[in-house]
């Protein structure tokens, strides 16, 4: 259904409309259409909702909704059962009978789908899952409560309302509102939002202007803008349209990477159902303001979220920074005033004009406002997508939220603000998360990617990881960043390989200076920060590869070696069996069986010039018998 | 480009102490340059655009609590600002980013004159051989001062280098030259017959005819390119076909 909605009027109606069609006793059954669970194959536990469905003929008895991404990537494919507030995890699509009939339409619970935590707690309802408890989803939460694909459902939920309101405003005053809200861009460098739109205002009077959402997120393991563009495209639209107004731009431009299929796709349907409705093209509510956006595919350069790189990308060029001397917000997409915000940013938009500054600027620290979308991956028990307010320590999103590390490791690291972030130790853990604070100690909020590591993590080849990353997507430009940061890949691999120098770690930061300051943009002016955080904080770890030779997390492989423990070894020969080189055989002495030399089962040896350093044996082995050292 | 349509603003800039005389917007290499201060440069030329990616003529915009690194070669100088050209940053950061070059292009005597005569004479890091410092200059003239847009970047990172699209024939070369003309390494190789022109990096070869109304030797499809562009016919240029010996 749509309609041409040609004023605010009948844009209430159609709220009130939506609302009142909505009946809350009408269960809901909502199973995450995200990407990550895609992965764990939510399709089939949908198609199966679907054929159950029909088959007992239960449409009007309930509702099912396919929405965007819940956060908790770990435990997919998810769904939540309304309004019980039921959450199940891990569904199989055998389970789906028995959850409409038993937890939909009777009250008994699962077991088996109920989360149960590392220590054996269980908790039936989302509210009480530690995972959802501490978080605080303003931006985020949203995603459970629409379709994805459902602009009715997002204008139920309150959408649009912020653009109503806006237009009801003098565009400055959205400005001040923005100003007043303390918004900073959640891209990377936390710029003040309302400034840059301030300036772009002002910018070549009279002249075309543009907004364009920047959704080429490219840190490894962070997908808070993927998730989000996928599962409230409009949330994002709606921020553009209020900032075009804002500023005076009559046309915006999503610029997304193309690994991001479902976002396109979803993009592309909302500003369809947009332009249907007239919240997108001319004359938008009868407000006289005409805006309209399109949809630029990247091509995946980590580079093109760079901003005058993501212009020049847009503009049909190479995909290459160029010198901000005179900012794009003067002179940007085709030499013309552009605003560029990310796309969590532009999502934050309609919140603020809904429930004004006053309300948002209550949440978070006195320099960083509202919440804060975090991808927490790696070696964490809950994997997943976290909103929380900002001032959050460390450990309450590693440990509260995130469960803490798995198999009783203990924690080593957090990598904050993707590749070019830095590495912060456990002492860091009680840090208050924003902006600033971040900064303060090496690092930055980036787009928010929180990577945690444990004690089997080599921090020296986590900074070559990184530095190997940027790389291969530094554009080659500028000298700095495509020589220095190559040739400190090489002083890193040198190091890890065994073959490090005194003077390697002071040469790595005397380059860095020049990498630092001298780089075109960005990418190089942060590129060292893997390498100068993990020797500020694990000065301890490159000593021991470069004097001692020693790797201490055991991970670089010249410089560990594997042998079989005289003592534990039970002569079971499961490491025989799955060593890919045959380098282990067994000696003339007796293996170790419940304490006692055993008279036929004999110890085993590793002849280490066969051995490839693979670690299968030390896996296989159930008995603790292969050391590494 | 319609940046700063007015630049005759007489502004004054402190280089080093010293307070100098510019216009607004006016490239703060220039100033420096006209002040006496001497700073190294590779991918600069004067015939295309500044492009800022060989670094070499970072220098320090103070700004009172902290400074930052900016080249001189693509910033528009305003009122009031305070520069220092050689600062102990700006010295060990030029020096860096000169190893860095020298360490790249370790056989190419334009780098290792330049990098000499900024007291560089030794690289820390590992060496190679390559001709091409990247510096664009040969794209940047192809696209704004020819036209013909035959040449351009491709790949990224360490394996960027500059070459005809899809490493085939460069189709759109019109022989020129101008690429050779203004690469600061000459490592664009032109080789010339009685009747040919040939440019081996871009898979290009000419035939040479000679020009009356010019009175000089030229590609055919230079002057056929030139003459389209003026809107005059191929027989204004007065073409004389090369004898092969």
């Amino acid at each position: 259904m749509t309609q041409n909605l040609t004023d605010m009027k009948a844009l209430q109606a159609l709220r009130t409309k939506l609302q009142q069609e909505r009946n809350p006793i009408t269960p809901i059954v909502t199973v995450c259409g995200g990407t990550g669970c895609h992965g764990y194959g939510c399709q089939k536990v949908i198609d199966a909702f679907r054929q159950e469905i029909a088959a007992k003929k239960l449409e009007d008895k309930v509702t099912l909704r396919v929405s965007g991404c819940h956060g908790f990537c770990e435990r997919g494919p998810l769904a939540l059962i309304s309004p019980k507030g039921i959450f199940y995890q891990r569904i199989d699509p055998a389970d789906v009978p028995d959850i409409l009939a038993k937890s939909v339409f009777g009250d008994e619970v699962i077991d088996k789908l109920v989360y149960t935590g590392p220590e054996g707690d269980k908790a039936v309802y989302e509210k009480d899952v530690p995972f959802y408890a501490k978080q605080n989803r303003l931006i985020f939460g949203a995603n459970q409560r629409i379709n994805a694909d459902s602009i009715d459902d997002y204008i139920a939920e309150g959408g649009y309302a912020g653009l109503e309101k806006s237009f009801a405003m003098d565009p400055e005053a959205i400005i001040t509102e923005v100003k007043e809200a303390g918004l900073r861009g959640r891209g990377g460098g936390g710029f003040l939002t309302a400034r840059k739109w301030e300036t772009v205002r002002k910018a070549q009077p009279g002249k075309r202007r543009y907004v364009i959402c920047n959704a080429d997120e490219g840190d490894p393991g962070a997908y808070m803008d993927r998730s989000l563009l996928e599962g409230n495209p409009h949330s994002v639209i709606e921020g553009m349209i209020i900032g075009a107004y804002a500023i005076g731009a009559k046309e915006g431009y999503i610029y997304v990477r193309n690994e991001y299929p479902l976002a396109v796709k979803n993009a592309r349907i909302a500003i369809k159902q947009a332009q249907e409705m007239g919240l997108l093209g001319k004359n938008i509510l009868g407000s006289g303001f005409d805006f309209d956006i399109i949809i630029s595919r990247g091509g995946g350069a980590f580079v093109c979220g760079e901003s005058t790189a993501l212009m020049a990308s847009l503009e049909g060029k190479i995909g290459e920074p160029r010198a901000k001397y005179i900012h794009t917000a003067e002179y940007g997409l085709w030499d013309k005033p552009s605003c560029l915000n990310n796309v969590e940013t532009w999502a934050n938009v309609p919140l603020i004009l809904r429930e004004g500054a006053a309300s948002f600027a209550k949440i978070g620290t006195k320099g960083s406002k509202g919440t804060k979308i975090f991808s927490v991956v790696g070696k964490i028990n809950n994997t997943g997508l976290v909103e929380v307010p900002m001032g959050l320590t460390l450990r309450e999103i590693i440990f509260d939220i995130g469960g803490g590390i798995p198999n009783g490791k203990k924690f080593k690291a957090v990598q904050t603000g993707g590749p070019s972030g830095g590495c912060l130790p456990e002492k860091m853990l009680d840090l208050h998360v924003d902006f600033d604070e971040l900064t303060k100690v090496g690092s930055m909020m980036g787009s928010g990617g929180l990577i945690v590591m444990d004690e089997d993590t080599c921090m020296v080849d986590v900074a070559r990881y990184f530095t190997k990353f940027l790389t291969e997507e530094s554009c080659g430009k500028c000298t700095p960043c495509r020589e220095g940061v190559r040739h400190m890949l090489e002083i890193l691999d040198r190091i890890c390989a065994g073959d490090g120098k005194e003077g390697d770690v002071e040469l790595l930061e005397e380059m860095s200076e020049s990498i630092l300051e001298g780089s075109l943009c960005a990418l190089g002016g942060t590129a060292p920060n893997p390498v100068l955080s993990t020797i500020k904080y694990f000065r301890d770890e490159y000593d021991a590869h470069i004097k001692d030779k020693r790797c201490p997390g055991k991970v670089c492989k010249n410089l560990i070696t594997f042998s079989v423990v005289d003592g534990s070894c039970t002569g079971c020969g499961a490491c025989v069996k799955v060593c890919p080189v045959d380098a282990i055989s067994v000696t003339d002495k007796p293996a170790t069986v419940k304490g006692k030399p055993h008279a036929k089962l004999k110890l085993h040896t590793i002849d280490t010039d066969k051995c490839i350093k693979c670690g299968m044996c030390a896996e296989a082995c159930k008995f603790d018998a292969i050391h590494v050292e | 480009m319609e940046r700063q349509s007015t630049m005759s603003d007489q502004i004054t800039i402190t280089l080093d102490d010293k307070q100098v005389k510019a216009t607004a917007g006016e490239r703060l290499l220039d100033v420096c340059r006209r002040e006496g201060i001497e700073i190294p440069t590779l991918c600069d030329h004067v015939d295309v655009s500044s492009y800022g990616a060989c670094r070499l003529c970072l220098v320090e915009w103070d700004r009172g609590d902290w400074s930052k690194m900016v080249t001189s070669c693509n910033f528009p100088v305003k009122d009031g600002q305070t520069f220092r050209t050689n600062s102990d940053k700006v010295v060990r950061i030029r020096n860096m980013i000169m190893q860095f070059t020298l360490a790249r292009s370790s056989n190419v005597p334009e780098v290792v004159e330049l990098a000499k005569k900024w007291g560089v004479t030794e690289t820390k890091f590992s060496k190679q051989e390559e001709g091409c410092i990247l510096c664009g200059n040969c794209v940047r003239a192809c696209s704004e001062v020819v036209g013909a847009n035959a040449i351009g970047f491709s790949e990224r990172g360490k394996d960027r280098k500059v070459s005809p699209p899809l490493n085939a024939e460069a189709i759109d070369c019109i022989g020129c030259g101008s690429c050779a003309y203004v690469c600061p390494t000459n490592f664009i190789k032109v080789e010339e017959t009685p009747t040919t022109r040939k440019f081996p990096l871009w898979n290009a070869e000419f035939e040479m005819v000679y020009s009356k109304k010019l009175g000089q030797k030229i590609p055919r499809k230079q002057i056929e390119f030139v003459a389209e562009r003026a809107g005059l016919p191929i027989e204004h240029f007065e073409i004389e076909e090369l004898k092969k010996k």
